[in-house]
């Protein structure tokens, strides 16, 4: 399989500050990856280097190309939403899906009307005129109906609804996804990607903290429930987190096997946001 | 060329008020006065009088040769007058749209969006200097020939009928023809000329993070104060190393604005005389050398749209 982002060493100064702290890292394409971070964490500067929007150092291919000397070309096959509420805001809707389908030969003028039927978005409308929620709709309408080798998208639902949040992502994984494609996601919302992603990497401090695939994290990472009288068992055992709730110590484990683990308490899957926590304390390596 | 094509009407929809109905809206302004002017002059009213230069002339009745002559010399003033106006008026909103026109999109952050569709910067800067340099002069052309053009028709249309229909036709012709000539003959060295300025106003807007067209309009007359100041202080000329004249630098978006520098040839203006004045002015190599910066400049705007986007 191919590599759809292969980054080497990569590095971005901010004066004397490292926003990115040579970082190397592969994603195959055909896969889902969420790439989970705090504020200032690096992410987004990650993106940037891979969309070619920014300079960088290291070694960086993006679909085999190189995305500073080569970004005209790799952006025929990437789409991306850098960040919302970046629609220009004096255009009508109808004129920036005419200049959409004059530009860009992979756009879907069909697909995306229909995407932007499904919300009260009008095509005499100027983008100043739609809400914050309407101006997310129309972006993500506009992106989805670029047929694009690998996209990137920037907290792409800031300022949806619950509700479209929910038929975006099902349109994502119904409509758009297909085994030629690649997606990288951001957000700090992580319970909404949790059933999306196929691959998570978490980003702290302008470094990787993990990278692994969503199968291997179920098997990786247990939670368990753990009353008094094991405690200092449950201790013995190296947990990389632990918290209290009604009376009960709730137990996170990385690597440590089921069985093991199912001695002492009830055990479950974690939910990806408390493994995001831990690994923010520097627990997980 | 296609994706020049659909930026070139991007940047006609986003500044179609300016760029568009600001030249047709002051053409049909013109128009309008003539109108209003030949309707109170002829329409019916036999005592009506026309008075040029404190010299009556009635439409009604004989027509001196002096009123003939001062009847063309109208003409042709007010005409040249339009072309002042709609010209002037293009070239202060190329200035305007070439400072803002890399700076609007970095302002408003739309600049992620354009950025994330297959277009690429040289593309992007292309299509503003086009818009620039080709698009909005030759919307300003096209306002003025109509304009001038409905002016000499209201003019013969409001003498008809009268004894001087013929000699008044004639005048106003001539004087229509004159103009539109002068105007076609200028357009393409009018569009060399502007370069420097179009370039300088862009790449200010590439780098400016405010006030783009202040800090446009700033520099150019900053180092002319330092030059002025070296040249008063050191008693050296400068002038050979000045390849730009801060006019065209500055200025160079106003049609016709090298008579400014040059009044003889101002003064040399009529007749063949200004097609020749043209030719030997193009014809010198500070006019190229000024023009080579511009591209320089266009260059670099376009470098540093490539080079990030920290927004």
């Amino acid at each position: 399989m191919t590599a759809a982002v292969s980054a080497k060493r990569l590095t971005k100064h901010y004066g004397k500050s490292k926003a990115v702290d040579d970082v190397s890292f592969e994603i195959e394409s055909g896969r889902i990856v969420g790439l989970i971070g705090a504020n200032g964490s690096g992410k987004t500067t990650t993106l940037k280097a891979i969309l070619g929007l920014i300079p960088a150092e290291g070694d960086l291919k993006v679909l085999g190309l190189d995305p500073r000397a080569q970004r005209d070309a790799l952006m025929q096959d990437v789409s991306f939403i850098a960040d919302v509420a970046i629609l220009p805001r004096w255009i009508k809707v109808r004129d920036l899906i005419k200049f959409m389908e004059g530009v860009h030969p992979k756009f879907d003028r069909i697909k995306a009307e229909s995407y932007i039927a499904n919300t009260k978005i009008h095509a005499h409308m100027k983008v100043k005129e739609l809400s914050k929620g309407m101006v997310v709709q129309l972006h993500l309408a506009l992106i989805m109906a670029v047929n694009a080798k690998l996209l990137i998208l920037d907290e792409p639902t800031l300022g949806l609804d619950i509700l479209y949040r929910k038929q975006f992502y099902r349109s994502l994984l119904e409509d758009y996804f297909d085994a030629n494609k690649t997606i990288i996601i951001t957000t700090h919302q992580i319970e909404e990607i949790e059933h999306v992603v196929s691959d998570l990497i978490f980003i702290n401090g302008g470094r990787i903290v993990l990278q692994e695939t969503m199968d291997t994290m179920a098997t990786r990472f247990v939670e368990v429930d753990v009353s008094a009288e094991h405690l200092a068992a449950a201790k013995a055992l190296q947990p990389i987190d632990q918290r209290n709730v009604l009376g009960k110590t709730i137990f996170l484990y990385d690597g440590v096997a089921k069985e093991t683990l199912a001695s002492i308490g009830q055990i479950r899957i974690p939910a990806l946001s408390d493994i995001f926590v831990a690994s923010l304390k520097g627990a997980v390596l | 060329m296609k994706t020049i094509l659909w930026l070139v009407r991007r940047e006609l929809w986003e500044h179609k008020v300016e760029l568009i109905w600001a030249p047709i809206a002051t053409a049909m302004m013109f128009a309008g006065f003539a109108l209003l002017w030949a309707v109170s002059m002829v329409g019916g009213n036999s005592n009506a009088r026309l008075t040029i230069d404190d010299v009556e002339i009635n439409p009604a009745g004989a027509l001196t040769a002096q009123g003939l002559e001062l009847i063309t010399g109208a003409f042709a003033t007010g005409m040249l007058f339009m072309v002042f106006v709609i010209a002037g008026l293009a070239g202060f909103v190329v200035a305007n749209y070439c400072a803002n026109a890399l700076f609007d999109e970095r302002k408003d952050r739309s600049i992620l969006f354009w950025k994330s569709l297959p277009v690429s910067d040289r593309e992007t800067v292309l299509s503003k200097v086009g818009v620039a340099i080709i698009i909005a002069p030759l919307i300003a052309v096209i306002c003025i020939v109509v304009g001038v053009g409905l002016v000499a028709l209201i003019g013969i249309l409001g003498f008809r009928g009268t004894e001087h229909s013929a000699a008044i036709g004639h005048a106003a012709t001539t004087a229509f023809v004159v103009v539109a000539t002068k105007l076609l003959a200028a357009f393409p060295i009018q569009l060399i000329w502007m370069i420097p300025s179009v370039g300088w106003f862009l790449l200010v807007s590439s780098i400016a993070r405010s006030t783009p067209l202040l800090w446009g309009i700033g520099g150019p007359i900053g180092l002319l104060l330092v030059k002025e100041a070296v040249v008063y202080i050191f008693q050296i000329d400068l002038e050979s190393f000045y390849f730009l004249s801060t006019t065209r630098w500055l200025g160079g978006t106003l049609p016709g604005s090298w008579y400014l520098i040059d009044a003889a040839a101002a003064e040399n203006s009529q007749g063949v005389g200004y097609f020749m004045q043209l030719w030997s002015f193009i014809n010198g190599g500070r006019f190229w050398i000024g023009t080579g910066f511009g591209f320089a400049m266009i260059i670099a705007a376009t470098r540093i749209r490539q080079r990030g986007v920290e927004v």
